[in-house]
């Protein structure tokens, strides 16, 4: 019945994955998406994985991320993956740098080639952070050829931003 | 007419006359006093010789004892006793005068030897009988002080000699104590765990009430010598700052008066148990006045109570002071009203030998020398104590019988009673100071039994409070930690609770209690500190892993340390594991190509375990064991790992999900899982369940209730308290309905007994004075239990609101231009509270609080989450009339706000681009949720 009325109303799912440097805020921001769906009280040993409800997209979003080392086993979760979320730390202007080796390496696996890329600038609510701008150059977002991807400038500590990436992530989506 | 005038003239000067008379008379008396008092002086005189004398042979003795023993008690000691002189000379010095004044009498009643009682008595006699001359005016008090200094030799020379008598005697106790608390160290032990159990209040201890080990001890000290060594090991552990704590928490318990004397007044009851049927008898005859009210109605009983607030009720005193002090000399009786009634004139007057001859004969009973006199003066005076004993209790049943008319009449007493004292107590004027020290000083004036009693009493409620306030600290530590982990430890470090390395730390973690595991992992897991690195490595070295499957090593670490949440974080875990689970098992890593596949296969294992048993996953995209074999492919420097070894490893986690052991959340959980439907979330890191207790709602306290009308069944977290109702009992455990739920912060409570509901506690928000709900308990027991541990409860939130604001108060004085502008939101923030009041959320608002990873804004949210549900449980139930939601209700939640916006400026510096603003804050406030207001503030 459930997937009758999805059918029918075109409720998606997407899967996403979460990426960034240790401290970004991509657990800040995965839990403020969820903000009002119910969450697992005590969560699983292990990753953060969660489903958000946005519009009629159902969002799984998987927080991955680490060391050279151990990237290789996220390789099975790159697979059929529509939607990268990259969160840099906008006051971290130190490893800016590192993110994007981070970002890039992800970006180019022969499994990421169909998803879309969302940035979410974050910690726009501290002084003297990177704009959005500053944050797409030192990416070097441009140099993504023939991907698609959008800088979201974000206070995950207040939900600022949150909503419009997912929004962008929804009218992005399988293009 | 000139004959009128004249007659008129005539009148006039008789009356003048008469008036010379009246003066001279007076004057004449004020003659009388004032040779009274020479005479006096001269009796002064000669005691201070003598106490000279004592005091070279005590400097003799003390000044070889001294280097021997120069313990960190006796600076202790010291140190309080020069500020307990500086606060008698200068007693302009009035905002510590309580506290002080008790550190001060605690600390005379070490003070003297059996001989030199003697002398002191006759001083006290002396001096209360001239003290009728106080009333006189200020002038010839004044001129008193001054005569009996001259006498003494100058202000500063008779108090240096009373410090030396002080210091000497104290040094001697000191020297003797410490041997005796060396032998009797096991019964110490004992003595001291009985309130533990109390203030603990682990649910799985069974409650053990406060009065018995007084009981048994008091009888010990009765018994003989060895009871006087724990009664004053007591008193050496009464220090000012557990003192000053003390008073703090009374102060904020709002209540405490009527439950700290009904302790200490069946205490005094237990003390003198097998005298206490005679006493009751004793009572109701010749004590019918001060009978405690048997009325049904709470109202009459409230104007009673208030006229009868615990000895500072005039005829009671006076009538007390009459019986016991038969013997004294008459003038006492005028001394006491007095005294009572301008007691600051004790204050003023006092001359340190004369304070520290009041408390004199209290070594009676401290000094084991003196025992013999204790017991004789013990049954000399048996009907006097009982006495009492009985008005004392009398007083505390009238004070548990206040309700909330009285309480406010009760505060404005003692706020009379505190402009009397403002020498002494200025804004520290609690009612219990006010008692106690009415206590003390009645005490020091009359029957010696009961005086010692007293004090002795006092101290070894202190010494409680001490290690109450310890245990307290100690908890507000873990609290911290499991809110913000290396805040916590840094306040666990900071009292001394941990030593600040790696393995003490590491041995900590792994080992105390009350940590949420999560918060544990949280810690160990952190990247950017190389201390926690250090203490991770420190914690696998702990553990030993030799001989064991990988996975199940895992288990056996992660049992521990919750491995949950960033990536980085589970990794930096894992790896540390790792490296421990190689040198563990050597042999093994030598048959691998590269060491780092032991890391790679344990990261695998952990993602396997999200994999399988997260419920957001979906059941047909789960890793099979094809993929989690072809996931390891090429891992071992481009060998595969043994398949068998996979296979197994997958199965075992497939079987058996990853779970972290038990812990002080997963209690809390259980009782969240067990109420059914709507409910606040309760199981968050630092919520511990304190205890779980049934008791019967009150809905109107002067009518009676059926018995067993409105269960509830009540659950005492430590920052909020949580009322639900059976629902179903089943065999495999009760579910409950949730009723309401209070937070700890502006809780304070009250004990009341009417014939209809012997057991009364109602819960009051401090702030605004409203009754929040009305319980009765089933037994005494019940409720003595339940209000030990609530008021344990409401100290540790309030202590923990004070350090926060502490902390915000010293980031405000270091704080940058936005800052101040965000302060001045706060101001603002009044009239967004109104649109507040329409937010009832609490879910959205608990899972903000859930997840929001400041501890500031945690901790007020979840203020502003619980008000959200108690107005709104208010608004369903209508239990209480609609005056609950008063603008004060709502007052009161808006510097709590005030807070939150704050903080959030802070970090806001208001420095966001508008492209944020609009889009935002237009799906925000569709969703109705708080962060909306947070915006149009800083907006504004």
């Amino acid at each position: 019945m459930g997937k009758f009325f999805s059918k029918l109303f075109g409720n998606k799912e997407m899967r996403i994955l979460m990426l960034g440097l240790d401290a970004a805020g991509k657990t800040t921001i995965l839990y403020k998406l969820k903000l009002g769906q119910p969450v697992q009280t005590i969560p699983t040993v292990g990753f953060n994985v969660e489903t958000v409800t946005y519009k009629n997209t159902r969002f799984n979003v998987w927080d991955v991320g680490g060391q050279d080392k151990i990237r290789p086993l996220w390789r099975h979760y790159y697979t059929g993956t529509q939607g990268l979320i990259f969160v840099i730390d906008c006051a971290d202007r130190d490893r800016i740098e590192e993110a994007r080796t981070e970002l890039h390496r992800i970006v180019n696996d022969r499994e990421m080639k169909d998803a879309v890329i969302l940035v979410y600038a974050n910690k726009q609510d501290l002084p003297d952070v990177l704009t959005p701008t500053e944050v797409q150059q030192k990416l070097e977002l441009m140099k993504l050829k023939g991907r698609n991807w959008y800088v979201q400038p974000s206070c995950a500590t207040r939900g600022d931003g949150l909503q419009e990436g997912l929004q962008w992530l929804v009218t992005n989506q399988g293009q | 007419m000139a004959a009128s005038g004249s007659k008129r003239a005539q009148d006039l000067l008789a009356q003048l006359k008469a008036i010379i008379e009246e003066q001279e008379t007076t004057i004449s008396q004020q003659h009388i006093q004032i040779t009274t008092l020479q005479s006096e002086v001269e009796n002064l005189t000669k005691t201070r010789d003598a106490l000279h004398q004592k005091v070279q042979q005590l400097e003799k003795t003390i000044s070889e004892e001294k280097e021997k023993h120069s313990h960190k008690k006796h600076h202790r000691r010291k140190s309080s006793s020069e500020k307990s002189k500086i606060n008698q000379t200068s007693s302009a010095q009035a905002s510590n005068g309580p506290v002080d004044e008790m550190v001060h009498t605690r600390n005379t009643s070490i003070d003297r030897s059996g001989s030199f009682q003697r002398k002191h008595l006759e001083e006290q006699d002396a001096r209360l009988s001239h003290s009728d001359s106080y009333e006189l005016s200020s002038d010839i008090r004044d001129k008193q002080v001054e005569a009996v200094r001259k006498f003494y030799g100058g202000a500063a020379k008779s108090e240096h000699a009373a410090r030396i008598i002080q210091e000497a005697y104290r040094n001697y106790r000191m020297r003797v104590n410490f041997r005796k608390i060396r032998k009797s160290k096991i019964r110490r032990m004992t003595v001291d765990n009985i309130p533990h159990v109390n203030i603990h209040s682990d649910p799985s201890v069974s409650p053990t009430s406060p009065i018995s080990p007084t009981e048994s001890e008091r009888s010990k000290s009765v018994d003989g010598s060895e009871g006087c060594e724990v009664v004053e090991l007591v008193l050496e552990h009464s220090f000012a700052e557990s003192n000053q704590k003390r008073f703090d928490d009374v102060h904020k318990d709002n209540v405490p008066p009527s439950d700290n004397s009904l302790k200490m007044g069946s205490d005094l009851a237990k003390e003198s148990h097998v005298q206490d049927e005679n006493a009751n008898v004793e009572d109701s005859d010749t004590n019918n006045a001060n009978k405690p009210n048997e009325d049904d109605t709470v109202t009459p009983k409230a104007e009673d109570s208030s006229a009868a607030i615990p000895l500072s009720n005039p005829p009671t005193q006076e009538e007390l002071v009459a019986q016991i002090l038969a013997q004294a000399p008459i003038s006492t009786l005028q001394y006491v009203s007095s005294n009572r009634r301008k007691r600051h004139g004790y204050e003023t007057v006092s001359f340190p030998v004369k304070q520290q001859s009041l408390p004199t004969i209290q070594m009676s009973t401290t000094a084991s020398e003196a025992q013999p006199v204790v017991q004789m003066r013990r049954s000399g005076n048996l009907s006097t104590n009982n006495m009492k004993v009985n008005n004392v209790e009398a007083a505390n049943t009238r004070v548990s019988l206040l309700d909330q008319r009285a309480m406010s009449e009760l505060s404005l007493t003692s706020e009379n009673d505190a402009d009397l004292d403002s020498m002494r107590s200025s804004d520290t004027a609690s009612i219990t100071s006010e008692m106690s020290t009415t206590l003390g000083d009645l005490g020091l004036r009359s029957g010696y039994q009961r005086k010692s009693t007293l004090s002795v009493r006092g101290s070894w409620h202190n010494d409680v409070s001490s290690d109450v306030v310890r245990k307290r600290l100690y908890r507000i530590g873990l609290n911290l930690f499991n809110k913000k982990p290396s805040k916590g430890l840094g306040f666990l470090t900071e009292h001394m609770f941990v030593a600040n390395s790696p393995p003490a730390v590491a041995a900590f973690l792994l080992n105390r209690k009350g940590l949420s595991r999560q918060m544990v992992g949280e810690y160990l897991g952190n990247t950017q500190k190389t201390f926690n690195q250090d203490v991770l490595d420190s914690v696998c070295e702990l553990m030993d892993f030799s001989a064991m499957e990988l996975d199940e090593a895992l288990r056996t670490f992660q049992a521990q340390i919750k491995v949950q949440g960033e990536a980085q974080k589970v990794e930096r875990l894992v790896e540390a594991f790792s490296q421990r689970y190689c040198t563990c098992n050597p042999k093994l890593i030598d048959s691998l190509q590269n060491p780092d596949s032991i890391f790679i296969l344990a990261f695998a294992i952990i993602m396997l375990n999200t994999d399988l048993h997260s419920p957001n996953m979906k059941h047909e995209k789960r890793m099979t064991e094809e993929d989690f074999i072809k996931n390891l492919r090429g891992v071992d420097n481009g060998d595969d790992l043994s398949e068998i070894l996979l296979k197994n490893i997958y199965n075992r986690i497939r079987d058996q999900e990853l779970i972290t052991l038990d812990d002080h959340v997963t209690q809390v959980l259980q009782v969240e899982n067990s109420i059914v439907g709507k409910k606040p979330v309760l199981a968050v890191p630092h919520r511990r369940l304190v205890c779980y207790c049934r008791l019967y709602q009150v809905t109107d306290p002067t009518k009676a209730q059926k018995i067993g009308l409105h269960q509830r069944e009540v659950f005492l977290f430590n920052d909020m308290i949580l009322i639900t109702k059976i629902l179903q009992k089943k065999k495999t455990g009760t579910t409950y309905t949730f009723k309401m739920s209070f937070s700890m912060h502006g809780l304070s409570y009250l004990i009341f007994d009417t014939t209809h509901f012997p057991f009364g506690i109602r819960l009051i928000n401090s702030i605004d004075n409203k009754v929040l709900i009305t319980f009765n308990a089933p037994n005494e027991q019940d409720r003595a239990k339940f209000v030990t541990d609530i008021r344990e409860c409401i100290a540790e939130v309030q202590e923990m609101e004070n350090l926060r604001i502490e902390a915000e108060l010293e980031k405000a004085q270091t704080s940058s231009p936005t800052e101040l502008r965000s302060n001045n939101l706060l101001a603002d923030s009044k009239k967004i509270s109104a649109s507040m009041q329409n937010l009832n959320e609490p879910s959205n608002m608990s899972s903000l609080f859930a997840y929001d990873m400041r501890p500031t804004s945690m901790y007020n949210l979840s203020a502003v989450s619980e008000n959200n549900n108690n107005s709104a449980v208010v608004r369903d139930k209508q239990t209480h009339s609609d005056s609950e939601k008063s603008p004060t209700r709502n007052g009161s939640r808006i510097p709590v706000i005030g807070t939150f916006f704050g903080s959030s400026g802070k970090r806001g510096g208001l420095k966001r681009g508008s492209r944020l603003s609009g889009t935002t804050m237009g799906t925000r406030a569709e969703n109705g949720e708080s962060p909306a207001i947070t915006l149009t503030l800083h907006e504004v």
